[in-house]
């Protein structure tokens, strides 16, 4: 029985060599000399402005959970409403359920302000 | 496609879960438009949610039905659990009324994410396919990660939030690799058909690539159940998290873990018996004696309780190595009443700490209860019987929990497996220890002086929960055979 995964073994063992053999490789063959100019962040050829480490608005994440919402709903509207014909007045009620369930959080959203740009 | 469509008889089965989904949709519905002062709608709604579905499920009836295509089976050993899940969603709700309001967190989404927490507990243990129970179990946990964190504004309960949720999704990791694994080698999620197709063909128990989903589902499940090696996010978890949380989580997760660790491993993975029942002996040494010992030095109650959690974790493996041989009913049963006998002790003890705490939201310590009989004689007395039901000392329900639960390894060690006679003895040594830890908080309540250190929260809902946790900790001690014999039929249907 063993036997049969002698491919599993060999393929970890090469999974192991072969980045350890790509990343020595390249230490040893590249050539290294680093400047200030090539270490700082690269942004678009243009000096850099300041630290990218800035605080955001949390509003970013409320929005990105609202898109997340829709996007799901979407995602399984669709495969209903192509096999419709097959799932009939069951998969109705169950896409109703379903969208119900997602309509009270997005209520629940709503009502707390996550849809009020400026806070 | 006609096998689809369930039957109104089918989904009557589910009302339990139907009325905790909608009450806890209702309830997030209602948050934001309630005034501040209707805030107590939102427990009422929770509470009334509780109470309705405990009824519901009590007149379900014994019959045995598979459905949902197969994904879940609403049986006696379903209801036994989600009774358990019931009574603690209705104790905790009870718990957290003043406690939020005190720290100014009453908002009606705590309620709601409990809700859902208990949905998800509730479906686990009905589950009998392995995508519905992980389903199921990330429901659960989701909702358990943000209850962590829910006082926001202290870092402890963040830094238990982030914790708890980091190891849960590597535990979930595991768990969804393990599941791919055995589709990929049986070709279905089915549990029954799991164990079927594993039962036929003999040569496949050897599978290597089967021991490794084994190893994968121990190690998921061993984090849910924070058995040793896999408790180290636990301490933190339950120190930093609010109180009522943690009294929710040591008893609810724990119960629905083991739920859905019976089903798996003995439905599913039946074949492979004598390979995971060694694997869970071990577990459960490590986990008793682990948590008993590292409760030994701890100064903070809660944290000791933590410690605790864990050893009593170990104690319920026990009954599930001895679900592993010939003597699988009582070994079963047995760890079904000691997750019944583990509420009302668990919950009382952590309501006892949210009635006496210090001002802050730092830990009580073993020396805050000095003397603590003689200013509150009355609480001083209730907190002994739950301490001692902790020990295990009789007679109260932890010395029953502990007696059925040994008493069926030992009967295992009687049929001549030696083995088993050693886990015995080391389990019995283990009990010994957490008496020592138990009794000094009893002492310092009873036999030491000492000032008041701790500010009283009375109320009456928290009293209520504290002698109706005590009461039922005698009560059941005294008369376990209804409990016991319900926990008997339960395990039938997996048998």
């Amino acid at each position: 029985m063993l036997t049969n995964y002698v491919g599993v073994l060999f393929l970890f063992i090469f999974a192991l060599i072969l980045p350890a053999l790509m990343i020595t490789l390249s230490k040893i063959i590249a050539p290294s000399n680093p400047s200030a100019e090539k270490s700082s962040t690269y942004e678009c050829g243009i000096e850099p402005l300041g630290d990218a480490n800035t605080p955001q608005s949390m509003h970013f994440y409320v929005i990105a959970i609202l898109f997340v919402i829709f996007d799901v709903e979407t995602l399984f509207l669709f495969p209903w409403a192509i096999s419709y014909d097959l799932l009939g007045i069951f998969g109705l009620i169950e896409m109703i359920i379903f969208i119900v369930i997602l309509l009270v959080g997005f209520i629940y959203a709503w009502k707390k302000g996550a849809l009020d740009w400026v806070s | 496609m006609a096998n689809l469509l369930p039957s109104v008889q089918d989904i009557l089965l589910l009302t339990p879960e139907i009325i905790i989904l909608l009450s806890g949709l209702l309830i997030l519905l209602i948050t934001p438009f309630v005034e501040p002062k209707y805030q107590r709608i939102t427990p009422s709604l929770a509470i009334a949610g509780s109470l309705l579905a405990f009824i519901a499920s009590q007149s379900l009836g014994a019959g045995h039905r598979v459905i949902l295509n197969g994904m879940i089976s609403v049986s006696l050993y379903s209801a036994f659990f989600q009774n358990i899940f019931l009574i603690v969603n209705f104790l905790v709700v009870l718990l957290s009324l003043t406690y939020l309001e005190e720290e100014f967190a009453n908002m009606g989404e705590y309620y709601a994410m409990l809700m859902f927490a208990t949905l998800g507990m509730m479906l686990m243990a009905a589950s009998s396919d392995l995508l519905s129970i992980f389903l199921a179990l990330e429901l659960m946990s989701v909702s358990l990660y943000i209850l962590a964190g829910y006082f926001r504004r202290h870092s402890e309960s963040n830094e238990a939030a982030i914790k708890y949720y980091l190891t849960g999704v590597l535990a979930s990791a595991f768990m969804l690799y393990g599941i791919s694994l055995i589709y990929g080698i049986t070709g279905t999620t089915n549990l029954r058909a799991v164990g079927d197709f594993i039962g036929v063909s003999g040569s496949l128990a050897r599978d290597p690539a089967l021991g490794m989903a084994m190893l994968m589902l121990v190690m998921g499940f061993g984090f849910k159940i924070a058995a040793v090696p896999f408790h180290m996010w636990l301490p933190d978890v339950y120190e930093g998290s609010p109180t009522c949380v943690t009294a929710f989580m040591s008893v609810g997760p724990k119960a629905a873990g083991f739920a859905a660790v019976l089903r798996v491993f003995y439905v599913g993975l039946g074949s492979l018996r004598l390979e995971w029942t060694v694997i869970f002996a071990i577990l459960s040494v490590l986990t008793m004696t682990t948590g008993n010992l590292l409760a030994l030095t701890q100064k903070s109650v809660k944290r000791m309780l933590a410690y605790s959690s864990i050893a009593h974790a170990g104690y319920a493996i026990l009954g599930l190595t001895v679900a592993g041989t010939a003597l699988e009913g009582a070994g079963m049963s047995s760890l079904l009443f000691y997750m019944f006998s583990y509420l009302f002790m668990n919950v009382g003890a952590f309501a006892v700490l949210i009635l006496l705490r210090k001002k802050a939201l730092t830990s009580e310590s073993l020396d805050d209860f000095n003397g603590l009989a003689q200013r509150a004689p009355f609480l001083a007395f209730l907190m002994a019987i739950l301490l001692l039901s902790l020990t295990g000392l009789p007679p109260t329900v932890g010395f029953v929990g502990k007696f059925y639960v040994f008493g069926a390894v030992i009967q295992v060690a009687l049929t001549g497996n030696g083995f088993y006679g050693l886990l015995a003895v080391i389990a019995v040594v283990n009990a010994a220890i957490s008496a020592f830890y138990y009794l000094r908080l009893l002492m310092n309540i009873y036999l030491k002086d000492g000032a008041e250190t701790l500010t009283w929260r009375y109320s009456h809902s928290l009293m209520f929960v504290i002698v109706f946790s005590a009461l039922a900790t005698l009560y059941f001690g005294i008369f376990p055979g209804s409990i016991l014999s319900l926990a008997q039929q339960s395990v039938k249907i997996l048998l």
